[in-house]
């Protein structure tokens, strides 16, 4: 009697071939296509590497294309405001003698004569500005810093600017309290739509001047804060009075009420600090 | 092989050491072309996937867990490509066995009664196995060699389990004349 499973098995063993040359070989094979795999992947990752730096290469040249372009527009408007403004002065020189303008300086006074005339020219130039806000506003900052004329208060003069079309901010963060801030239809629509950090320090240098570092990041808010009575005492404070919070370049925070006018400018009414403190910084005159 | 053995070629291979798996091949050579050969049914093909096992097993090695019973381990990986390679390459063959189902059981009496238990001729098994019927010769490949349940081959071959095991019984009882009996 033959056990079926022993003898079948021992069989099937008798006639299995050597198949291990087979094997290794097919073994080689796989590492072979493995380290090929390999170095594929690598060079394929080389090439993509180089095609990033290419890419980062070309966007650096358009990034210095396009400041080199803006530099270019900033000089070329510098310099054409101050050939503008140099035909003014000598036309102002003309027409008004030297020793008024030394009693002028002498006694730091406020011309009003003069004081018009550059107004109108700033006013001009203010118009040229707003129509293309998207050049850089230096010009305009120039414009009220050189534009700045010294009033009664003479010891504070270097604290106080007044800018043409109204506003008249300190530059120091003390409460501006016979000062007014208008913004103009443009400025007012770039803030409402939640300008870039950029736009909004290009057309918020003003606020600079009410004593705010860099303002950025403007938004719209709904929520206001408490300012107490002081705030509703604001002339103008109302149910129409819009609210816009701001940063400055330290990270504070500010809480800017605004009426916005029937000609789409924003009138400033108060800025407050947006913390606890929510210290009053400027307030418009009554 | 042991155990222990067994994880130390399983180290080698991870490490690229061809001679680990030399080991397992002269140990499991056998019985891995045994089982591959048990649901194939021919040497070609049990061949080719022997060897392709082995490759697998090189390229796999690190999927394998130390103290799972590395037996068992190998012996399910060589029978499930060698049932791969069946769906893929002998649908024929199942496909005759689901014409069974259509036509019904085919009965095909091994030998009378008062002749069943005596040897009639006294043959190599390979030879007496040669004798069975294709799909006999399946079944007993699957259950003897395969290490394979009824249940497992009804259904790879997709029929009854009945069927399985009555096939089963016809080709026991025409190798038990030839002098093969199965183990108990």
């Amino acid at each position: 009697m033959k056990q079926l499973e022993i003898e079948y098995k021992n069989a099937i063993s008798l006639e299995v071939p050597d198949l291990w040359n087979r094997i290794e070989a097919g073994i080689d094979e796989y590492e072979a296509t493995k380290k090929t795999d390999n170095i594929s992947y690598i060079k394929e990752e080389t090439d993509r590497e180089k095609k990033t730096d290419r890419v980062n290469g070309k966007k650096v040249i358009a990034y210095i294309g396009r400041i080199s372009a803006a530099a270019a527009c900033l000089i070329l408007a510098i310099g054409a405001f101050n050939l503008m403004r140099g035909s003014k002065n000598s036309s102002e020189m003309a027409a008004s003698d030297a020793p008024a303008m030394a009693d002028y300086a002498a006694s730091e006074t406020y011309d009003e004569a003069p004081a018009k005339a550059e107004y109108a020219a700033e006013a001009e130039a203010e118009e040229e500005y707003s129509d293309s806000y998207t050049t850089d506003t230096a010009p305009a900052q120039d414009t009220a810093s050189e534009s700045a004329v010294e009033k009664d208060d003479t010891a504070s003069n270097k604290d106080t600017l007044s800018y043409k079309n109204g506003i008249r901010s300190e530059s120091s963060a003390q409460p501006a309290s016979e000062e007014q801030v208008i913004l103009t239809p443009i400025e007012s629509l770039m803030i409402a739509a939640e300008c870039s950090n950029v736009e909004a320090q290009k057309i918020l240098l003003r606020l600079t001047l009410a004593g705010i570092d860099s303002p950025t990041d403007f938004v719209p808010v709904e929520e206001d804060l408490e300012a107490g009575d002081e705030l509703k005492s604001v002339e103008g404070f109302g149910d129409d009075t819009i609210s816009i919070r701001f940063a400055d370049e330290a990270g504070k925070e500010y809480q800017m009420y605004c009426n916005k006018n029937d000609d789409g400018t924003i009138e400033v009414l108060a800025i407050i600090r947006a913390d606890d403190s929510a210290e009053m910084i400027y307030k418009k005159v009554k | 092989m042991t155990e222990a053995a067994f994880d130390a070629c399983i180290q080698r291979i991870l490490n690229g050491d061809k001679n680990g798996l030399r080991e397992i091949y002269d140990a499991y050579l056998s019985y891995i072309y045994q089982i591959v050969y048990g649901v194939v049914g021919r040497k070609e093909d049990a061949e080719d996937i022997t060897s392709d096992f082995f490759i697998k097993f090189w390229q796999q090695a690190d999927k394998y867990k130390s103290g799972s019973g590395h037996k068992g381990y190998l012996a399910t990986m060589a029978r499930n490509m060698a049932i791969d390679h069946l769906r893929k390459y002998k649908r024929e063959i199942l496909d005759s066995f689901s014409n069974d189902e259509e036509e019904g059981p085919v009965m095909e009496p091994a030998a009378k009664e008062d002749t069943e238990n005596e040897v009639i001729e006294d043959i190599g098994i390979k030879e007496a196995i040669e004798r069975l019927n294709p799909k006999e010769q399946q079944i007993i490949n699957m259950k003897v060699l395969a290490d394979m349940t009824f249940a497992e081959i009804a259904n790879e071959l997709k029929v009854p389990m009945g069927t399985v095991t009555w096939r089963y019984r016809e080709a026991i009882k025409k190798l038990r004349r030839y002098g093969y009996y199965e183990t108990a």
